[in-house]
């Protein structure tokens, strides 16, 4: 349903021929990916770039309740049971849930996103909104994935003790 | 499946102040002596506190490069512990 109108300035989509949002993009919606996982692998650096997942209680027959990027890769995803997943690959390792863990990741994902707005909704354990009107950066979101990435870039080098 | 093992054992562990921007350290486990063995610890994954009972509890997710070990401090009684040991193998 996008149109363009071609101008002096370049390609610019034509809002105005469908009277669609004109508004600059200023509402944020993050996710963490394989949440659950993806925590474990950071507290676990041997297990990064394993295929891995998380379960409630370790049985026999319990099932993925978070599996990891590289676990889904190999079509290991949530709800699939323990007995599938190593069918599929015999070095799927499997770990049972932190949930203080979890939080805590939580409380961080809070507090970075409110360093950039005050104006933020959590909608779950891994995900939330963050709203920049009325806000410096207003409109300026291409700016804030950049800054995202150099905080994940200061953040993880900090972690070498040696 | 689960490569986890599991220790519960009272350690030495020898703490390191890293400096943490200009007005606070981070408390970090440097070095542990576990069954005459010295471990020195190069990565940490990841610090999460937790509580057990009323006893404040700082969980400590560390790397000697190989393996991962789980070290627990508790905050009121001053010990540290080895909760566990995930055999690294990393390829």
């Amino acid at each position: 349903m996008a149109a363009y109108r071609h101008s002096a300035r370049g390609t610019v989509m034509s809002y105005d021929l469908y009277g669609l949002n004109k508004e600059p993009p200023s509402i944020m919606w993050i996710d963490l990916n394989s949440a659950f996982a993806t925590t474990e692998q950071q507290a676990h650096p041997s297990l990064r770039g394993k295929p891995m997942g998380v379960t409630n209680r370790l049985s026999k027959e319990c099932c993925v309740i978070a599996g990891s990027i590289e676990a889904k890769k190999l079509g290991i995803k949530v709800g699939c049971r323990r007995t599938e997943a190593l069918a599929k690959c015999q070095e799927f390792i499997m770990l049972e849930t932190d949930p203080p863990k979890y939080h805590h990741v939580y409380t961080k994902l809070c507090k970075i996103m409110q360093d950039y707005t005050p104006y933020v909704k959590m909608k779950s354990i891994d995900e939330g909104i963050l709203d920049f009107h009325r806000t410096l950066l207003q409109g300026k979101t291409q700016q804030l994935v950049r800054i995202g990435e150099e905080r994940l870039n200061s953040h993880f080098s900090s972690n070498t003790l040696i | 499946m689960n490569p986890t093992i599991e220790i519960n054992e009272s350690v030495d562990v020898a703490v390191l102040y890293k400096k943490h921007g200009d007005i606070s350290t981070l408390a970090q486990p440097f070095k542990m002596r576990w069954k005459d063995r010295e471990i020195t610890f190069v990565q940490l994954g990841l610090r999460h506190p937790t509580a057990k009972s009323k006893r404040m509890i700082h969980v400590f997710d560390v790397s000697d490069g190989s393996d991962d070990y789980r070290l627990e401090f508790d905050a009121e009684r001053l010990t540290w512990q080895l909760i566990a040991i995930v055999p690294g193998a990393r390829s």
